[in-house]
């Protein structure tokens, strides 16, 4: 009965196909119309340039991209236009060896779709017209646009003679997270990274100095050349493309962009002399990268999963690693070899700072406390345990007497650097902080998160400084920031400025309340 | 006869096909007949069953088309769902053909600002599309650096990893279309998942959406689901048909909410129906089955029923309750049962499930012979007063409680055995032998009981071992989450470990340091967090209020446990019962009763479990009750009437003898004995107090070690390697050729001709008289062997072999 069903079901397809041919049948098929998706579902799990340089895994193809595909692997191609049975594209799929069929170990591609890839090859493989899919173009940037017109809620410290605390509203909202931060040499400017941005402000000022937006996915990692002159940031499109982009510091331009990593660059630091950078990222490995060449000096493939921070010894000789693989790495920074591995952690580790005068580390992450590390125990000489929720981020002030921390727990804290003893929290932070950062003078300290706000305090007197905010701009073209004093003094994009909304018991109003004679 | 019973058969059926053709749809049914929209997200769908003019019905949701009567109120959007458009209350009509039917409507909050809600739209979409399950993102270290929750029974640490674990890596609400969330599951960047669903559609849309109001957390006061509800509850239905569900969820606020588009749907026998992933019913063959749908840790049943034939007339004299019930549910599914097995079969079939024993040849001669029509009933009677009674259930009890001397020492586990002994001895109310039980103390050499908190001796174990034993529950997977198909979470798993938290053990002060002695004793604190919340758990039984005692928290659960209002204690033994003696469970797996486990013919269950409470707790008149019924009499022969029946106890479900019931029935057929350490010559396997006694063949035949309290660590499936000790071994050859069994008895004796030897053979082994062509075939292999007592030795060899000595039936 079954047999007999499908007997008639072939018996109307072939009359169809042979009377009355359907229009799609007309026009021979097509790469972007046909052929890429049959890819996209049974292939590029394995075959995709993420993997091209694991021959286990991809053997050296990638499917994921016309020209890959085209291009076949290093020694041959996989496509011969016009002539399927040459192709292993095609022939690969027709094995009765399971060892050697694709999709390997899966079931085998339906045969209709496999016809479709023969008579592709045998139209001459046109690629047809791209279709625009997001994300599948590495290094478009995203668009950040208004999407709702959400409230962002910011409450200001009681300063006198008011004596109680501001809140302003703004509707800007969703706005993207901050996911780094660094002073500059100067101690008064500041990088900040989000998605698709940096922006460097001047902190006393409360101005925003230049907007560089050009840069593809989130902003997870930057940092100074120890001469201030150059800013090198670490970005990329989640699961797609991996960014190190290197920036003159003076004007914003862009010197080079390094190439290798094949997803999110979360953390980069320079060697102390300036001539090597070193980077991790969410594929797992780690790069090192000669500045004077602009040539990728090593690699290190030894985490199993997401490098979330790099920080180099002082003496340039090493490099230390965290990871989602729960341990920390000790890295030869010139053969990229593994020196040592510690692995107490019981979850990620997200966060890792090295000692300015080299004598150890901490490390934090998914398990909140902060471990302090002599360079070759086996453990974890103390644990600071303080915060409620994961360390994101941890950072050393250039004297090594302060280490300060931004955490999912809404805080970030300050803590003695040599001792390790919590002194106080930093207060404002209403939502998840991902960074920290200390200026080089240790005069300042700024932390930022999920809700895109960044704060910078006086560390010492605790007291709030500054709150800087990039929320995409309302009026197209016009660079979109704001720069809120304690005191409620607002500066900025016009049109933003007057969007915002003060609280006052409970009420909005239009005006700022009174502004306060200035302490002197 | 047969001829003409099939003539009707075929006459009905063609009777059926031709009318059912020219059917019209008389009238409709429509589910849910009363319409509640409550908030702007809200819709319903519709179930619409035609009632026939023959008084048939059948699914016509898929015809039916709906009209608002109340545009300012409510609309159809494409899909025919029922829609809000403004609040107040109005009507729709559904129609098919000339035939309508008209359903109310009433819609509240439809002008509140829509907000997608994490907890009851965007986690149940990952829930249905899989993403949570333990292969993938749900596994324990999750898939591919994002780890969620299982089955997403959590919602605040499954919004974090979603929207703020690795720095935000995997949403961008302020350009939400970008986010690797709907990037990676519709397969616009490689996903190892493949694709879950397309961009733009609805489950897509309601993503983008939260993502587009900057993916807000879980409100805290947002409302429960509380209850599910799936439409039509039940349905007969024939081969072929199929039937579309709607499920609707309570809410703790009072409201309800349609998630038929987002349950997951679970055919519980797929052999009868399958069900497709968005809620339609199709029937397969006959039978029973329910559809399990599952929603935010909530489970309903929708149960389909399709009859086996149109119901044919049987004759039936019941003789007790159990086969008025029975009856009952063959005639609703057409079945017919069986005839009585016959007086040979029952008796040995009563005997071993009753006492692990095959009769005597002195026994079977006796009891054909009886002209007494009362025999069986008698034979009952007389069977569960035997002494092997004890032995069998005590085997039966210690295999359970896991009575084993590896764990309780010699002195603790003779001490357990002599307890269940005497219990069954003098037939301890099962109360009383759960109390004493659950609230044991003192030594574990003097006082059997208190080995139980020696086999399981930290809270967690013992809530469990307690909750399969007792209850018939399945606890372990609300350890460390919430059951997939039950309301249980761990605060349900650790209110009822905390029963368990004082209860200590320290060595005696007479035999303890050298003796091994323990003795269990109730401490005066001791509380058990639960580990996620961290919160302290006070004692609580299973959906039920907290209870509590001020001297031993033990004897508040030992009351919860015996209360008659207790919905599992009773119908727990009463099936573990029928399983022993039936061949399968009413619910099956025997030891795990759960709402989404539904029994085969719950009013039976019920039933029994009735007159369980009544009898006082009695297992001796539970037995009687079953073994007396004319159910359990009935012949293992299917009959072309129910012979696709495998679940409605229309015939008798064969049993391979059990590893104890088979060693004993060979040495009972050869005349040998067995030597067991220990133990005197001739000690019965039955009669063990424990597993740890060496026996290949016990071990092969799957003889279980004792280590856990669940009824499927004894084996009873079939190997090579008992085929192989059967055929081949030693063991069975030594035991047929005896010097001092039977046989050896019997060839010797010059009065025992060679049909008087097939007879004694046969009386042996299968516990019956051979039938005048057995005798014929069997002298003649005798009487053409090399010699006599080759040819005897091979017939009884081929007895032993064969499927009537190894299966009781």
């Amino acid at each position: 009965m079954r047999l007999l069903g499908s007997w008639i079901s072939l018996q109307i397809g072939f009359l169809l196909g042979f009377g009355t041919p359907l229009s799609a049948a007309d026009a021979p098929p097509s790469y972007e119309r046909d052929v890429r998706p049959i890819l996209a579902k049974r292939c590029v799990v394995c075959h995709n340039v993420k993997e091209i340089e694991d021959p286990d895994v991809s053997g050296g193809l990638a499917l994921d991209s016309f020209e890959a595909l085209m291009r076949g692997t290093t020694k041959h191609k996989v496509v011969v236009a016009g002539k399927s049975a040459e192709s292993e594209l095609y022939s690969r799929l027709n094995e009765t060896d399971e060892e050697r069929r694709m999709p390997l170990s899966d079931v085998p591609i339906k045969p209709l779709q496999r016809d479709l890839i023969r008579r592709w090859i045998e139209a001459g493989a046109p690629r047809g017209t791209p279709t625009e899919v997001a994300g599948l173009t590495p290094s478009k940037p995203a668009l950040r646009r208004v999407v709702r017109s959400l409230d962002l809620t910011l409450s200001l410290p009681a300063v006198p003679p008011n004596k109680s605390a501001l809140e302003m509203r703004l509707k800007v909202g969703p706005i993207p997270g901050v996911t780094s931060l660094a002073f500059g040499n100067d101690g008064t400017t500041l990088a900040v990274g989000t998605y698709g941005q940096i922006a460097i402000w001047d902190v006393p000022k409360r101005e925003l100095i230049r907007m560089i937006d050009d840069i593809p996915g989130p902003v997870l990692a930057l940092a100074h050349s120890p001469d201030g002159k150059v800013l090198a940031a670490g970005a990329g499109l989640p699961s797609r493309s991996g960014v190190v982009r290197i920036i003159n510091a003076n004007d914003g331009s862009t010197i080079r962009e390094f190439d290798g990593h094949r997803d999110v660059v979360s953390g980069l630091a320079f060697r102390p002399d300036g001539k090597r950078l070193v980077t991790g990222s969410y594929d797992a490995t780690v790069r090192f990268w000669d500045l004077e060449t602009g040539k990728a000096s090593g690699v290190f493939k030894g985490h199993s999963d997401f490098v979330y921070d790099v920080a180099f010894w002082p003496d340039g000789k090493s490099v230390i690693s965290s990871s989602k693989d729960r341990t920390v790495k000790r890295i030869n920074a010139d053969s990229a070899t593994e020196m040592r591995t510690y692995g107490e952690h019981n979850e990620d580790v997200l966060a890792i700072a090295v000692r300015p005068d080299g004598t150890g580390f901490v490390s934090a992450g998914d398990e909140p406390s902060i471990r302090s590390w002599l360079p070759d125990a086996d453990k974890s000489a103390k644990k600071v345990g303080v915060h409620g929720g994961p360390v994101q981020q941890l950072a050393f002030s250039r004297d090594g007497k302060r280490l300060v921390s931004a955490s999912g727990d809404k805080s970030i804290r300050l803590f003695d650097g040599k001792t390790g003893a919590h002194l106080r929290p930093l207060l404002g932070p209403t939502e998840w902080q991902y960074a920290v950062a200390v200026s080089p003078d240790g005069r300042r300290v700024a932390g930022g998160g999920w809700d895109g706000v960044v704060r910078v305090w006086d560390p010492e007197s605790a007291k709030l400084e500054a709150v800087l905010l990039q929320p995409p701009s309302i009026s197209p073209g016009a660079p979109a920031w704001l720069a809120i004093a304690p005191d409620g003094e607002v500066k900025g994009a016009s049109d933003l400025r007057s969007a915002v909304r003060w609280v006052v018991g409970g009420k909005e109003v239009k005006e700022r309340p009174a502004s306060p004679s200035k302490p002197k | 006869m047969r001829m003409r019973s099939l003539l009707a058969t075929v006459i009905v059926s063609t009777g059926m096909t031709g009318v059912s053709g020219a059917q019209v749809v008389k009238s409709l049914e429509v589910w849910p007949s009363e319409i509640k929209l409550s908030g702007p997200s809200a819709s319903q769908r519709l179930v619409v069953v035609g009632v026939l003019t023959d008084g048939t019905r059948r699914d016509v949701t898929g015809e039916a088309k709906a009209e608002s009567k109340s545009p300012g109120i409510v609309a159809i959007d494409g899909n025919g769902r029922l829609v809000p458009k403004g609040d107040g209350t109005g009507s729709a009509v559904v129609r098919v053909g000339n035939v309508e039917a008209k359903v109310a409507v009433a819609v509240s909050g439809s002008s509140i600002p829509r907000r997608v809600s994490f907890r009851h739209e965007v986690q149940p979409i990952l829930t249905k599309l899989g993403c949570n399950m333990g292969a993938c993102h749900g596994g324990q270290h999750g898939k591919g650096g994002f780890k969620l929750s299982l089955l997403g029974f959590e919602a605040d640490p499954d919004h974090v990893a979603i929207v703020k674990s690795a720095e935000g890596r995997r949403v961008t609400p302020f350009a939400p279309e970008e986010s690797l969330l709907l990037l990676k599951p519709t397969l616009a960047v490689a996903h190892g998942g493949g694709k879950r669903f397309e961009t733009g559609s609805r489950d897509y849309e309601i993503i983008r959406l939260w993502l587009e109001e900057g993916a807000p957390p879980p409100d805290r006061a947002e409302s429960d689901v509380i209850g599910l509800n799936v439409y039509p509850t039940a349905r007969t239905l024939r081969p072929g048909d199929t039937q579309r569900l709607v499920v609707l969820a309570q809410l703790s606020d009072g409201t309800v909410r349609d998630v038929t588009d987002q349950a997951k749907y679970d055919a519980l026998n797929e052999g009868v129906a399958t069900v497709t992933p968005l809620g339609t019913a199709k029937v397969e063959r006959q039978g029973e089955t329910s559809v399990m749908v599952r929603y935010q840790g909530h489970a309903a049943l929708a149960r389909l029923t399709v009859p086996y034939s149109a119901t044919k007339p049987f004759e039936w004299v019941a003789k007790n309750v159990i086969d008025d019930k029975a009856a009952a549910k063959w005639r609703e599914l057409g079945l017919v049962p069986s005839p009585t097995c016959t007086d040979a079969e029952f008796l040995r079939r009563v005997m071993l499930d009753a006492i692990g024993t095959t009769p005597t040849p002195e026994e079977v001669e006796t009891f054909l012979d009886d002209t007494d029509p009362n025999k069986r009933d008698k034979l009952v009677d007389r069977v569960l007063d035997r002494s092997e009674y004890v032995d069998f259930w005590t085997l039966k009890w210690g295999d359970l409680l896991r009575v084993n001397s590896e764990n309780l020492g010699a002195q603790g586990m003779l001490a357990f055995n002599l307890w269940l002994r005497d219990a069954f001895r003098s037939n301890k109310p099962f109360d009383r032998m759960i109390d004493e039980l659950v609230t044991a103390q003192g030594s574990i050499f003097t006082s059997g009981p208190a080995n139980y908190f020696r086999v399981a001796s930290n809270p967690e174990d013992l809530a469990e071992t307690t909750a399969q034993l007792f209850m018939g529950v399945r606890l372990q997977c609300a350890k460390c989450h919430h059951h997939p198909f039950e309301a249980y979470g761990q605060d349900d798993y650790y209110g009822l470990a905390a029963y368990f938290a004082r209860i200590r053990t320290k060595t005696s002060d007479e035999f303890g340091l050298f003796g091994q002695e323990r003795v269990i004793f109730v401490s005066k604190t001791g509380e058990i967090n639960q580990p996620r919340s961290g919160k302290r758990m006070i004692p609580r039984p299973l959906n039920a209020p907290p209870a509590d005692d001020p001297i031993d928290r033990r004897r508040a659960l030992a009351r919860w446990l015996n209360d008659p209002k207790n919905p599992w204690t009773a119908r727990n033994v009463v099936n573990r019962y029928w399983g022993y003696l039936m061949g399968s469970g009413l619910v099956n797996p025997i030891d795990d009763l759960r709402a989404t486990n539904p029994p085969s013919n719950p009013e039976l269950l019920d039933a029994m479990a009735a007159e369980f409470v009544k009898s006082g707790s009695d297992i001796r008149a539970l037995l009687r009750l079953i073994l007396k019924s004319r159910t359990y009499a009935l012949s293992a022969l299917p009959t072309p009437d129910n012979r696709l029946d495998t679940t409605f106890f229309t015939h008798y479900h064969l049993k391979r003898l059990t590893a104890e019931q088979l060693l004993d029935a060979l040495n009972a057929a050869t005349g040998t004995t067995e030597k067991f350490a220990l133990r005197p010559e001739g000690t019965r396997s039955i009669a063990l107090p424990d597993t740890t006694f060496k026996s290949y063949f016990l071990d092969t035949f799957g003889r279980p070690v004792r280590a856990i309290a669940c009824e499927c660590e004894r084996g009873s499936d079939p190997n090579l390697s008992q085929a192989l000790h059967l055929m081949n071994g030693e063991a069975l050859n030594r035991k047929i050729n005896a010097p001092e069994g039977r046989l050896a008895a019997w060839l010797k004796d010059k009065s025992i001709d060679d049909p008087s030897l097939v007879r004694k053979l046969y009386l042996v082994t299968f516990d019956r008289r051979p039938e005048p062509h057995e005798t014929e075939i069997a002298t003649r292999l005798i009487v053409e062997a090399s010699a006599r007592s080759q040819g005897a030795q091979d017939l009884f060899w081929g007895l032993l072999n064969s499927k009537e000595f190894l299966f009781n039936h």
